[in-house]
């Protein structure tokens, strides 16, 4: 699919925090990520990465406990929390639109498949009649490959990657530039998931929209996303194309780390290496580098000062270990 | 049955023979999550037992350690079938088969402290005296490596990370130095980077204290990373089993083919080798191949009778009736 | 005030209540719980020392009838030349004693059916959850009347035994409920695994998970069992020589207490019953509000989020009261 440079998502400068009892958690910090027209882009992370914090902060569905403290989010050019409460209606779903963890708490159970895509289609565009929604419903069952008859079922009476794509068909019901999907195949089987994962791929090629992945499992991603972003404790300490994200490149020591842990399916010898350490307690993050507790490369300056982001291109790092020039020399 | 297979059987340490468990759904009809199961786990060995939900593996996980009774066949262990014991011997063999649960937030009690969770089963079956006790907690919170081990024992749950509350669930299982453990998916709940240590970490185990495990996963690559031999399970039934390295060399099955086919990682192109994505029939009455609806390779005699498992190389066993 | 110095203060406040922040302390923090437990508080001690407190014997008839409050008898007397306020000092004794004494016996049978019905499950279950149908479809007061009918004359606390011993039902449905979802944890099936018999898994892995709930329904039950007893006891269904509130009730209203205007005579029992009744409500708000977060509403974070939203409307954001304030682009 070929991407145009027209950007669809600026993320600038964000941080996000949660109030909470003990005090601010700093969800995510200074992050800057951009997703163009017709790009996947994939966000990994693990508990305490702040990577599902960001898709809802996108959406503008954070927590009554949750603010955004720097920084802006524009869609389209939009800031999108610059709109009104009856703005963003119109706003969301239209302009982006996102596909939640788990199939069956987004389905309403006492509600058919039919009767919640007209629904959503017409919570978000009042000025188009039940007709036309009831003809998306159906274009939109169609893209997804569920036959039309499933119109009228009902949630559990579809099977789990039925639902998914229920889901996915909801999302690009108005034919969003942006679609965010928060894990979308985590709750699904091996077998399904990968079929799920063709799906997405196939209607995005078809469509055209621009999807931001959000998952723990970097191999489901680096498949399906052009370039990876890589958060831990908030921030994104590296971004880079997917065709660079194996061993024989250099990465951010996280990045490596995820790399060494998964174990690969081969008859051979098998080795892996988790990372040491234990995730890091947002409310409590040690002094410098937030990753230099658990960084076998970790040096003095590492725990004193936080590592400034360098950008050569398509990549960008967070580390001490990486002079500038040699991220840029990686394009 | 080859001499090697019932060599096998012989010197086993656990020994399962046609097991099957049927559940009532009402209107007088059963399923069969397991449909005679067949395998036996050596000392020390760790079996991977791998397939999707509606599989059974996590159903002969818990018959296995009685957590329900099977409703036929036998369950040897060290000796003597377990498959129906009650009462006190079902008691006494709480020693010899413990579990790990795939919720590390669920397997834990919330109201209780890390110390807590152990001194029972350490009280129950090691019949220590009072200070030999607290000795034998220190010793098993050091062996998961949960240290420092004074600032661990008083902590409660959720105080620890998913990671550090499996290490527990796992010393809780060998309190009671059990000859082999069901481990039930226990890393899938995991973050990525901390999969690896509990991995390792039973690895140690195993070689150290020499406890079999039984590894049950939908992972085929770290069934490949843990297990000596692999177990392919569908609709309650075994597809296929062999040593690890020879079932990633030479998957025989077309169910295998699939697994590889969908794992992440192995950069598969082109689409599934699967002609339908319908869930197992795990009815009662169902004929056939249990894999004859999805199979590409399907023909007549998959519809209408059951594959037996047999050999296709040696310690390769296969349920097909067109094995590749 | 910055972020940043949000930041530090709530750093510092956070280390220090990290040590503070028990259940029980954040209970005692909770204004209605407060509220409600020095409202008990005030009755208990006038309980405990009703014989220094009472100035006179409540059923000496010495003194003149129909008095109002004077000085020497702070709620007058009744008809009969009592002092009503040792009447109702006694009375206090007695309505505690019933009150919190079937409230707790409620409890303890309601936890014992409940919860042995819920984890036992099967025939036990069946047995069980059908007696417990038939003393929730019985009507309580009726049930009450019959039997007390057939007794004749009781004390405050055959009374107390009879109400216990009708009205747990309610609370076993609820305890029965819980028994059974944390029957399905992980950490049951683990206890069970290592040998622990139903008997102690029942009694130290159950019930300590379910404290909120118990703490819940001994509020509860013994604010329905004051309610219980005070009106057994207006109805006349007590033995009429007890010094209870509700007698008290009964006597006025026997001698028409409200026709004659004597009000000091059944405001006192009727406002004291009012009253801890409350005390019981409060107490059992507090405890709703410690054990789920998110009915907890803090001063602080208020405080907090209101000082962000103005950091952000400052910096051009949006708008502290979230109306139309569209910047769009041109920043």
């Amino acid at each position: 699919m070929a991407e145009t440079r027209e950007p669809v998502l600026q993320i600038e400068d964000l941080s996000v925090a949660y109030v909470t009892n003990t005090g601010l958690v700093h969800a995510v910090s200074d992050v800057n990520l951009t997703v163009h027209r017709g790009e996947i882009v994939g966000l990994v992370g693990e508990s305490g990465s702040g990577k599902s914090t960001m898709a809802y902060t996108i959406m503008r569905l954070l927590r009554a406990d949750a603010v955004v403290t720097k920084g802006r989010v524009r869609v389209l050019g939009q800031d999108v929390y610059a709109l009104s409460e009856k703005e963003l209606r119109a706003f969301r779903w239209s302009k982006m639109s996102m596909v939640f963890q788990s199939a069956m708490s987004a389905l309403n159970p006492v509600m058919t498949v039919e009767t919640q895509i007209v629904d959503t289609i017409l919570a978000h565009r009042r000025d188009l009649s039940r007709q036309a929604a009831r003809e998306r419903a159906k274009e939109l069952l169609d893209l997804v490959r569920i036959d039309r008859k499933h119109l009228q079922s009902y949630p559990h009476e579809l099977s789990g990657g039925m639902r998914q794509r229920v889901v996915i068909a909801i999302a690009i019901a108005l034919n969003p530039a942006l679609v965010i999907m928060d894990e979308p195949t985590t709750a699904l089987d091996v077998v399904v998931q990968r079929s799920i994962l063709d799906e997405i791929r196939r209607i995005q090629e078809q469509v055209g929209f621009a999807i931001l992945f959000v998952s723990h499992d970097f191999s489901l991603v680096a498949e399906l996303a052009s370039r990876v972003a890589i958060m831990y404790a908030g921030r994104i300490v590296e971004l880079t194309p997917s065709h660079l994200l194996n061993l024989s490149e250099r990465h951010h020591p996280y990045t490596e780390g995820l790399l060494k842990a998964i174990p690969q399916l081969t008859a051979d010898e098998v080795t892996i290496q988790g990372i040491g350490g234990y995730p890091p307690d947002l409310q409590d993050l040690p002094p410098g580098c937030a990753f230099h507790p658990r960084c076998p490369y970790a040096v003095d300056v590492c725990r004193r000062v936080r590592p400034a982001q360098v950008r050569g291109g398509e990549k960008v790092l967070e580390c001490h270990l990486f002079h500038e020039a040699e991220v840029k020399a990686h394009v | 049955m080859s001499d090697a297979l019932a060599t096998a059987q012989a010197t086993a340490l656990v020994d399962v023979r046609d097991l099957v468990v049927r559940f009532p759904i009402g209107r007088g009809r059963f399923i069969r999550p397991v449909d005679h199961v067949s395998f036996s786990l050596q000392p020390g060995e760790v079996l991977s037992l791998v397939g999707e939900s509606g599989s059974g593996k996590s159903t002969i996980g818990k018959a296995l350690v009685r957590m329900i009774e099977p409703s036929e066949g036998e369950i040897w262990v060290a000796g003597r079938d377990v498959a129906h014991i009650r009462g006190r011997e079902l008691k006494a063999y709480r020693k010899d088969a413990q579990m790990v649960f795939q919720d590390p937030f669920g397997s834990l009690n919330p109201t209780r402290t890390i110390e807590q969770h152990l001194v029972f089963p350490v009280r129950k079956y090691r019949r220590e005296g009072q200070g030999r006790v607290s000795d034998l907690i220190d010793e098993l919170l050091a062996k998961v490596g949960l240290t420092p081990v004074s600032e661990t024992r008083r902590k409660y749950p959720h105080e620890l990370s998913g990671g550090q509350r499996q290490r527990v669930a796992i010393a809780r299982a060998l309190a009671v130095n059990p000859k082999f453990i069901v481990a039930d998916e226990p890393i899938s709940m995991l973050d990525v980077s901390i999969r690896a240590g509990i991995l390792k970490l039973m690895n140690e185990l195993r070689e150290e204290m020499n406890i079999a495990f039984l590894y049950i996963t939908h992972d085929l690559a770290s069934a490949r990373y843990i297990g000596n031999r692999i177990m392919v399970l569908y609709g309650g039934k075994v597809m296929e089993t062999a040593p690890s390295p020879e079932l990633i060399r030479r998957p025989a099955h077309p169910y295998t083919r699939l697994l590889f086919a969908a794992t992440p990682g192995t950069r598969h192109q082109g689409p599934l080798p699967e002609t339908s994505n319908r869930p197992p029939n795990l009815l009662e009455d169902r004929v056939g191949c249990p894999f004859a609806d999805r199979c590409p390779l399907v023909s007549d005699v998959c519809r209408s009778q059951e594959p037996p498992l047999a050999e296709v190389a040696p310690g390769h066993y296969a349920a097909c009736h067109h094995p590749g | 005030m910055t972020v940043a110095a949000i930041d530090v203060a709530d750093q510092r406040a956070k280390r220090a209540s990290r040590r503070r922040n028990s259940a029980l302390r954040q209970f005692f923090r909770n204004p209605k719980a407060l509220a409600g437990v020095v409202l008990f508080g005030m009755f208990l001690v006038v309980a405990i020392f009703a014989p220094a407190i009472a100035p006179y014997n409540p059923t000496s008839t010495a003194f003149g009838m129909l008095q109002p409050p004077s000085h020497e008898h702070w709620f007058g007397t009744t008809s009969l030349g009592q002092d009503v306020f040792s009447q109702f000092i006694w009375g206090t004794r007695t309505t505690l004693i019933v009150g919190v004494g079937a409230g707790l016996l409620s409890t303890v049978i309601a936890i014992l059916i409940g919860v042995t019905a819920g984890y036992v499950g099967g025939v036990v279950d069946s047995i069980l959850n059908a007696l417990c149908n038939i003393f929730l479809v019985m009507p309580g007061l009726a049930l009450l009347i019959i039997i007390e009918s057939y007794v004749h004359n009781t004390t405050p606390y055959m009374n107390g035994l009879i109400i216990a011993l009708t009205g747990w039902a309610w609370g076993a449905r609820v305890m029965r409920s819980m028994a059974m979802t944390i029957a399905s944890r992980d950490y049951i099936a683990a206890a069970r695994l290592s040998g622990m018999s139903t008997f102690r898994i029942i009694l130290f892995e159950i019930v300590p998970n379910m404290t909120s709930v118990i703490a819940s329904n001994v509020m509860y039950a013994c604010l329905a069992a004051v309610l219980a007893e005070s009106g057994l006891a207006y109805l006349g269904f007590e033995n009429v020589a007890s010094t209870s509130w509700g007698t008290m009730l009964y006597w006025a209203t026997q001698n028409s207490a409200l026709m004659s205007g004597a009000w000091w005579w059944f405001v006192p029992p009727g406002l004291g019953i009012a009253l801890l009744g409350t005390s019981f409500a409060l107490m059992n708000f507090g405890i709703d509000q410690v054990t789920n977060p998110r009915l907890r509403t803090s001063r602080r974070r208020r405080q907090v989020e209101k000082l962000l939203r103005e950091l952000r409307a400052q910096n051009g954001e949006v708008k502290a009261d979230g109306r139309d304030a569209r910047t769009g682009a041109s920043d």
